[in-house]
């Protein structure tokens, strides 16, 4: 009304955030309901063998997926839907968009639940989904979530962008280059791609990916729904405006980097990994930033609120992140990495992370955002009440009992006794693993239940509403806070009456962040800056691997090609999720070369078309597995992994046995993998006759031993199973071969040679390559 | 900033528990109002420290000085084992004696299998099913009648040539041992090997009696 400009009115759109609301509680409990599942087959492995979109390697990736999409992506919608229209003083951009943003996403996560079951797959960690489903990711993302989101910065009504705001738009902004990394592959068919790297360019990518897409989904924009939520929820002021800004650039600037330690010890080389590690040790004390700031915030409101459920989700929640990130600087360091990379601890980590800092944050704000959603109180605070407990029992089920499965695991696979000799074999963590699932299974039921009380509570709430929702309206005067001179008066330094040069008091003014008041009025300097942070650590940690190839993945000579049914036998690898359980690289650590087999080089690898280093060691390593065991071993092992070893938890793949070769899809793999520039000569032309002549040679070796010549109706050298074999016995042979046995037996077909070679060549340990010219 | 306060729209914190020089920013965000703490003391120099950590660690492991990368480690570790082991082992001598007393040791039967696999798959095959050599699971032996013919093939050769000497090119230590992890191969196949070959000759000898010697000296691995 001042100076006779015409006032302006607006209102929220709260629908959208109801929408979002709602799908990430029903998604919730739908993810966990599939972690529980999964849970359950690590701990009976036989009770759904023989169904293949029922094992464990094709849903495990799901139940990720559905956490970090589903439960995480839809909560953090919510929260940026409900904020920043608040932040900005004006409703969302454009309803459509914010309506299209939400629909696509549900079905990019509905497409997800169905192609992952049916083993489409990219098979790289985090980036699973194929490409028509990461091509429908970057599209929503941009144009439906990021334009409107962006446009709504644009056309707000405060001069200044909260700092929460930052958050989501680094996020926003970040997310859209990220994606870009599930999208270095070659489509070779509608539901079907080839990765564009390999080994260990493809390795780096892959966790490029995975990293980054942690940190702008799961913590960054979190970080941006702590700062609205939890000040709100505990009616405080924010503990400091400067840590915040501290918080934001320090977690920007070094949070991108850290992609590389999660390949410690691997074939990648050892400046990035050393990058990884020190942006990892920075990292971890730039999200404490953040958690102090949170925890500064609660703690004045600790007397008048420690009631209040919503309250002690928050403050669990922030704790958690405090826990993860100490934790995340301690795995950066190198020489602890070694110590419990790819065991249970590493999966107890994402877990603490995933259900205690992402799921208590957004339960806190989904119970804290109900009532006002619905305009009417609870249906019951005692549910509430309950909620928390069930989900911190279920919570902290799952990870401690992980923390100490990962420690015992560590330990069996590391001890050596007075000779240097390897103590355990790896199957004896087994039967302690077995009982720290089942304490895992319990966990994530008690969480389950959690989420059926919370889905009770909220719809019991949304039955109470009434009929029609009040859109409050909002006035504020036409000039809008937007075009106000700057706020704050022009700052003077302490030192300005004392004797100090001119730069110190300079230094000084500068070191009170006023200055970043007029960052905070442009959403395009903070976006612009974020883009350039995240391109310029793409630059230098990832473009190397492809330019400098040579010097960073030095080739190897004996390193050649698969054979056409071994290339079928890596797809099914991939395609069955085999890489959830089984990783393929031997550390250059003692206990490992002496368990596997000389380290993993980065030459070996430059024909896995993705990368299949993995996360977890469920199973053994399978780097050096040529020759370790005979086909036939295999051949059974498949069939009934029990028979051997009673306390193995991989489920039976009787189906490979049962299914038949398809030999044209041979010659696809072997056209698409040369078109990728895989150097394949005869092959192109005679797949078909070289893969059949090597799967009778291993059925032949089958047989030989005591195997069946067919399976029902099925010959043995038609399944499945004997590409998969191949495969297995392919893996490491290249290295591996004494140069005296190739001389031996002339191969006739590169099968035949394979084979041989995959016989003789027993995983010979550096151990022992160096006792040879000991004295 | 007293202003800035009392502009405030919400109640203004309670005072008595925060610090008196605590002043709030002069914008509140949809209600939400900032305080100006200073960064806490001990996140800048947790941070600094790291900053300055940095740059010696870079230089130390990345300034191209031979043995400090992990690889090189791996290699330094491997060789402290072997010294361990042959240290522990003592100079032994090739004879009779002492290879049925390392056959009943199970320790340094896995030392003998290491040093079997890199020499001898290539013609014996994997855990000695045989190959071009013969299976060393069964029963049957070609040039063996006694247990110490075993050092004796392993040192002079057999075959004329076919199953080369290997006393130029295994130490004293590694010939006992591998030959004490052959001995101990026999009987453990299942049939799938290479068919036999030569004649069956009787069982190796009895484990000794515990002695008091260097192999009592360290505890049992297992």
């Amino acid at each position: 009304m001042l100076g006779g400009v015409p006032e302006v009115s607006y209102s929220y759109d709260d629908s959208i955030v109801r929408k979002f609301l709602t799908a990430t509680l029903i998604w919730g409990f739908v993810a966990a309901v599939v972690a529980v599942v999964v849970a359950s087959m690590l701990l009976y492995p036989g009770a759904v063998s023989g169904t293949d979109w029922l094992s464990f390697g094709r849903l495990r990736p799901l139940a990720t997926t559905l956490f970090l999409l589903a439960f995480a992506g839809n909560g953090i919608f919510a929260a940026i839907y409900y904020s920043t229209q608040r932040l900005c003083k004006t409703p969302m951009w454009s309803r459509v968009l914010g309506w299209l943003h939400f629909w696509s996403w549900q079905a990019i996560i509905a497409s997800a639940l169905i192609t992952l079951p049916q083993g489409i797959t990219q098979g790289r960690g985090y980036g699973e989904l194929e490409w028509p489903i990461d091509v429908s990711v970057s599209i929503v993302w941009m144009l439906f979530f990021a334009a409107n989101f962006f446009m709504t910065l644009v056309h707000r009504r405060e001069r200044r962008m909260y700092v929460s705001l930052w958050f989501y738009l680094a996020a926003v902004v970040a997310m859209c280059l990220i994606n870009v990394c599930t999208l270095f592959v070659f489509p070779q068919g509608p539901l079907k791609s080839d990765s564009l790297a390999t080994g260990v360019q493809d390795a780096l990518l892959q966790w490029w990916y995975g990293h980054n897409l942690l940190l702008f989904l799961l913590i960054v924009p979190f970080f941006g729904l702590v700062y609205y939520f939890v000040p709100k929820a505990a009616n405080r002021p924010v503990h400091s405006y400067k840590l915040s800004i501290v918080n934001f650039w320090t977690l920007i600037l070094v949070g991108v980097w850290v992609a590389p330690q999660h390949l410690h010890y691997t074939a990648l080389p050892e400046w990035a990994s050393s990058l990884g590690m020190l942006f990892g040790l920075l990292f971890g004390i730039a999200v404490l930033a953040g958690v102090a700031n949170a925890l500064l915030t609660l703690r004045g409101a600790a007397d008048q609120t420690s009631a209040d459920p919503v309250y002690r989700f928050f403050l669990v929640g922030v704790i958690f992140l405090g826990i993860a990130a100490v934790e995340e600087a301690m795995l950066s360091i190198k020489s602890i990495n070694a110590l419990v990379h790819y065991t249970e601890w590493m999966t107890a980590h994402l877990e603490l992370g995933l259900l205690g800092w992402n799921g208590m944050l957004i339960l806190g704000m989904a119970y804290w955002l109900t009532p006002k959603l619905f305009q009417t109180g609870l249906w019951s605070n005692k549910a509430v009440s309950l909620h928390f407990w069930l989900a911190l029992g279920g919570l902290l089920l799952c990870v401690v009992p992980g923390y100490a499965a990962g420690i015992v695991q560590s330990g069996v696979w590391r001890s050596m006794d007075d000779l240097g000799n390897l103590q355990y074999d790896f199957v004896d963590s087994a039967p302690f693993l077995k009982r720290m699932w089942s304490l895992q299974l319990v966990g994530g039921l008690v969480y389950a239940v959690g989420f059926m009380v919370m889905l009770a509570n909220y719809g019991m709430t949304w039955l109470k509403r009434s009929g029609a929702y009040e859109v409050p309206i909002h006035y504020q005067d036409g000039s809008s806070e937007r075009i106000r001179p700057v706020s704050g008066p022009v700052p003077v330094s302490v030192l300005e009456t004392a004797p100090v040069l001119n730069i110190a008091k300079r230094l000084d003014i500068w070191s009170r962040l006023n200055w970043h008041r007029q960052w905070e009025e442009s959403p395009r300097r903070i976006g612009f800056l974020v883009a350039l942070v995240v391109l310029l650590a793409f630059v230098v940690e990832v473009v190397p691997m492809f330019v400098f190839a040579a010097s960073n993945v030095p080739p190897l000579a004996a390193v050649k090609p698969y054979t056409p049914l071994e290339l079928l036998g890596r797809q099914i690898y991939v395609t069955e999720g085999c890489c959830n359980c089984h990783t393929q690289m031997v550390r250059p650590l003692m206990p490992e070369t002496l368990r596997y087999g000389d380290y993993s080089q980065p030459g070996e690898l430059v024909h896995d078309q993705p990368a299949q280093w993995g996360k977890r060691r469920i199973g053994p390593d399978l780097a050096r597995e040529s020759g370790k065991q005979t086909s036939f071993w295999h051949w059974r092992h498949l069939a009934n992994p029990q028979e051997d070893e009673p306390n193995s938890a991989m489920p039976s793949y009787r189906y490979l046995l049962d299914r038949p070769i398809d030999f044209e899809k041979i010659n696809e793999l072997v056209q698409a993998a040369h078109g990728l520039g895989v150097p394949y000569g005869s092959e192109l032309t005679g797949s078909q006759e070289m893969a059949s002549k090597q799967a009778e040679s291993i059925a032949a070796d089958i047989v030989s031993k005591g195997g069946p010549i067919r399976r029902g109706t099925l010959m043995t050298y038609d399944a499945e199973a004997v590409a998969l074999i191949a495969y297995l016995q392919r893996l490491g042979a290249d290295l591996l071969a004494p140069p005296a046995a190739k001389k031996e037996d002339a191969p006739t077909t590169p099968a035949a040679d394979e084979v041989t070679k995959g016989a003789i060549s027993s995983g010979i340990p550096v151990a022992d390559r160096l006792a040879f010219h000991t004295p | 900033m007293i202003q800035a306060m009392s502009d405030s729209k919400h109640e203004s914190p309670d005072s008595n528990q925060d610090d008196p020089a605590d002043s709030l920013t002069d914008q509140s965000f949809d209600g939400i109002q900032q305080y100006d703490h200073p960064l806490p003391v001990w996140w800048i120099w947790l941070f600094v420290a790291v900053l300055l950590f940095a740059p010696p660690y870079v230089w130390y492991y990345h300034n191209g000085t031979q043995g400090r990368s992990l690889a090189d480690h791996h290699e330094q570790e491997l060789a402290e084992v072997l010294k361990l082991q042959f240290s522990q082992m003592g100079e032994v001598t090739a004879d009779r004696e002492t290879l049925v007393r390392f056959l009943y040791e199970d320790s340094w039967l896995r030392v003998g299998r290491s040093v079997f696999k890199s020499n001898c798959v290539a013609c014996h095959g994997r855990e000695g099913v045989g190959k071009v050599g013969p299976n060393l699971q069964d029963d049957h032996y070609k040039n063996i009648g006694d247990i110490a013919d075993i050092l004796r093939v392993l040192q002079q050769g057999a075959n004329a040539g076919a199953m080369p000497a290997w006393k130029s090119k295994l130490s004293t230590n590694e010939i006992v041992l591998v030959s004490a992890y052959v001995a101990s191969l026999r009987g453990s196949g299942d049939g799938s090997g290479k068919p036999a070959e030569g004649r069956v000759i009787a069982p190796w000898p009895q484990a000794p009696p515990p002695e008091t010697d260097v192999t009592d000296q360290q505890k049992s691995p297992e």
